[in-house]
């Protein structure tokens, strides 16, 4: 999807009058993040495991050439292909040709940010291939033609009402009011297309470099159904997934389930080494996996913000988040919502400069700093993209009016008397501009001064003691 | 310069080879469990763990009784046509007899000469017709009630998945602890990989969504009911049991 992180503040207002986002918000707020917290709760040494597994990805993204070789290794020794790509434009190429080259119809995808991220579906349409997104959430917003507002639940922004209206006018469903209903129907018409589908798509949850795995989690099914069914599975994956032994992988595995739905294991977690061995009697005849750059090396370059690349997507920040959890995933205006979102949107698209505002929808709070499972520090990172924006010249500097505000703000604050003449100002000014406020978030200037509040109670004080 | 080559070089750029850690990843030592192998408790746990998930669990002394259970469960579906694995655990457990006894068929398509895989639609077919799938377990899971799964040329994929219901006959004395514990079991390099089936399959409970104002609903693609039969035996001369 194309990208338009610049437009949060008017987003998130809309989001903010929206009855039916709201209601679905405050469910995250008291399902998902109780969830979690319950999950944690439970674990015994969760803060070793979680210690364990920054360790992990931090070993895994200093060496990272060193697993992405090992795994390309392994993966062509079980018999799969491995591709490399370096930015979206290459990956959607890679995955048209061998579409094209295999005579392919029919795709059938598992819920994947990164081909989300690289807009393919867009692509495999345009060349007139049947593409369907198979995990409930994915195929309600695929129809709708919306992007996914949470990285685990992508629908979660909707209404049962909403869907089933959706599904009444899309696919000519009867009236249901029932989510079993819904779901029934969506079964019914999704196992169709996984009969006779002829590649699947899905993503990674994780890469085992030593043995060639490909790790994905899921509770639906649909994962599996893409992988088992049709002759052909195709894995895109960001290069940052990779972890070195199954040994890690259990430390990860312990994470991602109880971050991400508060489940000690999703309910399918599959463990894929390469394509169909001989007689066995389902499973792709031809695996490939393509691995992904577009942005992720500049963030592996920048020692600041490296560790955003621990990110395993358990989507834990934004359900403890307050802005998302009042602002929803669309206000973000890309496929990576919330407070994880606001750090990587900004790192990974060209336009940097459009994406400035993010690392301040926050309040930084911490609270997602205190979720993650890797413990990638978000505050930390957010204030030093607000930095890089204002400082660094690669980033795109600051619109002048902005730098000069903030020039003009810093002498003023650093000066006593200016200070209090500019406050004496803006109170004599309060009546002219005030008026205009209402649309900001800027409060207007207080009638009475705080300080000279405190000086006059310091005085009553002093007079109360008989001083 | 390939893709591959400018990644890599990047790659490269991006991280001081000099300054480097260490090669060797961390290790982590704070896996242990309390239960001892094939226990009583380690089966309770199991047990508990499942049912949790919404797994009925059925135990059996041993693999004649697991096939009386079996009938039973099928029975009470109403079952006419079933989609099973056809190793060696199945015929342990006398279950190609139990279903013809009960004059239910099982759709599962024969494999052609020397192993060849029957036609992919046509497994697809009818395991999506099949009212259940019937398979082995390689593994249980103690700790999170999860059911492990390895395919190969006589267990399918798919009959773990696309018919409604899913029975499965577990070990008891397959159960392990934990995670960790399993991925010992697994193999560790992909020449040790090649020998085994292409996946390993971890089933924790029945297929589930919550993508509709996160409310739970169950079966959206795979199986709704999954049943776990614990039988008691000594398997320790079974040829498919990992060294």
């Amino acid at each position: 999807m194309k990208p338009c992180p610049g437009r949060f503040d008017s987003l998130s207002r809309k989001a903010l009058e929206d009855p039916h986002l709201q209601e679905a918000l405050r469910g995250i707020d008291e399902r998902l993040r109780a969830m979690r917290d319950a999950a944690f709760q439970e674990l015994p040494g969760a803060e070793e495991l979680r210690e364990q597994a920054r360790r992990i990805r931090d070993h895994a993204l200093d060496h990272l050439d060193t697993y992405l070789e090992r795994l390309e290794e392994n993966v062509t020794r079980l018999g799969g292909t491995v591709h490399w790509a370096e930015d979206a434009a290459s990956a959607r190429k890679l995955v048209e040709e061998l579409a094209v080259s295999r005579g392919v119809h029919t795709v059938v995808k598992g819920k994947s940010m990164v081909s989300e991220e690289i807009g393919l579906n867009d692509e495999l349409e345009a060349m007139g291939l049947d593409v369907v997104e198979t995990d409930l959430g994915e195929y309600i917003i695929q129809l709708a033609h919306e992007a996914p507002s949470h990285i685990v639940g992508p629908a979660i922004h909707k209404t049962r009402n909403q869907i089933a209206e959706l599904f009444r006018d899309k696919l000519g469903a009867p009236h249901m009011d029932d989510p079993e209903d819904i779901a029934r129907f969506a079964r019914e018409t999704l196992r169709k297309r996984f009969l006779r589908a002829d590649m699947g798509i899905t993503g990674a949850n994780f890469v085992v470099a030593s043995t060639g795995a490909v790790v994905l989690f899921e509770n639906e099914g649909n994962i599996r159904l893409s992988t088992t069914l049709p002759r052909l599975h195709v894995a895109i994956t960001g290069i940052e997934k990779v972890v070195p032994t199954w040994e890690d992988l259990s430390v990860l595995m312990q994470l991602l389930p109880r971050s991400a739905t508060g489940q000690k294991l999703s309910t399918y977690v599959s463990l894929l080494m390469g394509p169909r061995r001989a007689g066995e009697p389902d499973g792709a005849d031809e695996f490939h996996l393509v691995l992904l750059d577009n942005g992720r090396t500049n963030i592996l370059a920048d020692e600041e913000f490296r560790e955003s690349l621990r990110c395993i997507r358990c989507g834990a920040c934004l359900n403890t988040c307050p802005v998302y959890l009042k602002a929803g995933g669309h206000a973000y205006g890309w496929v990576y919502s919330g407070p994880i979102g606001s750090v990587l949107t900004p790192q990974l698209i060209q336009d940097r400069r459009s994406a400035s505002t993010l690392p301040y929808a926050t309040t930084l709070c911490g609270a997602c700093a205190e979720v993650c499972p890797v413990k990638i520090d978000i505050p930390r990172i957010l204030t030093g993209l607000r930095r890089r924006y204002a400082e660094d010249p690669a980033w795109g500097p600051a619109p002048r009016i902005e730098r000069g505000l903030f020039r003009l703000a810093g002498t003023i604050l650093r000066d006593r008397r200016l200070y209090e003449i500019t406050g004496r100002t803006a109170r004599r000014l309060r009546p002219i501009f005030e008026p205009r406020l209402t649309a900001s978030p800027f409060p207007p200037p207080a009638e009475t001064p705080f300080r000279h509040m405190v000086s006059a109670m310091a005085k009553t004080e002093k007079g109360g003691k008989g001083e | 310069m390939s893709d591959r080559e400018l990644i890599l070089s990047r790659i490269r750029g991006a991280l001081n080879k000099a300054s480097r850690p260490p090669s060797t990843p961390p290790v982590y030592e704070g896996f242990t469990s309390p239960l001892a192998p094939a226990t009583k408790e380690m089966v309770r746990m199991f047990r508990k763990e499942a049912e949790a998930q919404d797994v009925k669990v059925h135990e059996a002394s041993g693999p004649p009784e697991a096939g009386r259970t079996l009938g039973i469960i099928l029975k009470g579906l109403r079952a006419k046509t079933v989609f099973a694995w056809s190793d060696a655990v199945m015929e342990h457990a006398g279950i190609p007899a139990a279903l013809d006894g009960l004059g239910i068929r099982n759709l599962t398509p024969a494999s052609g000469h020397q192993g060849e895989a029957p036609g992919r639609a046509a497994l697809g077919n009818s395991a999506a017709l099949a009212d259940a799938g019937i398979t082995g377990a390689d593994f249980g899971l103690a700790d999170t009630g999860s059911l492990v799964l390895l395919s190969s040329p006589k267990k399918s994929r798919s009959a773990s998945l696309l018919p409604p219901v899913h029975i499965a006959l577990l070990p008891a004395s397959r159960i392990l602890p934990h995670l960790p514990a399993l991925l010992n079991e697994l193999p560790q390099d992909p020449r040790a990989a090649l020998d085994r089936g292409s996946a390993v399959t971890l089933i924790t409970g029945t297929s589930k969504t919550a993508d509709i104002e996160l409310t739970l609903v169950r079966g959206v693609h795979g199986p709704g009911e999954v049943h776990v039969i614990i039988y008691h035996s000594e398997l320790s001369d079974d040829p498919e049991r990992p060294a």
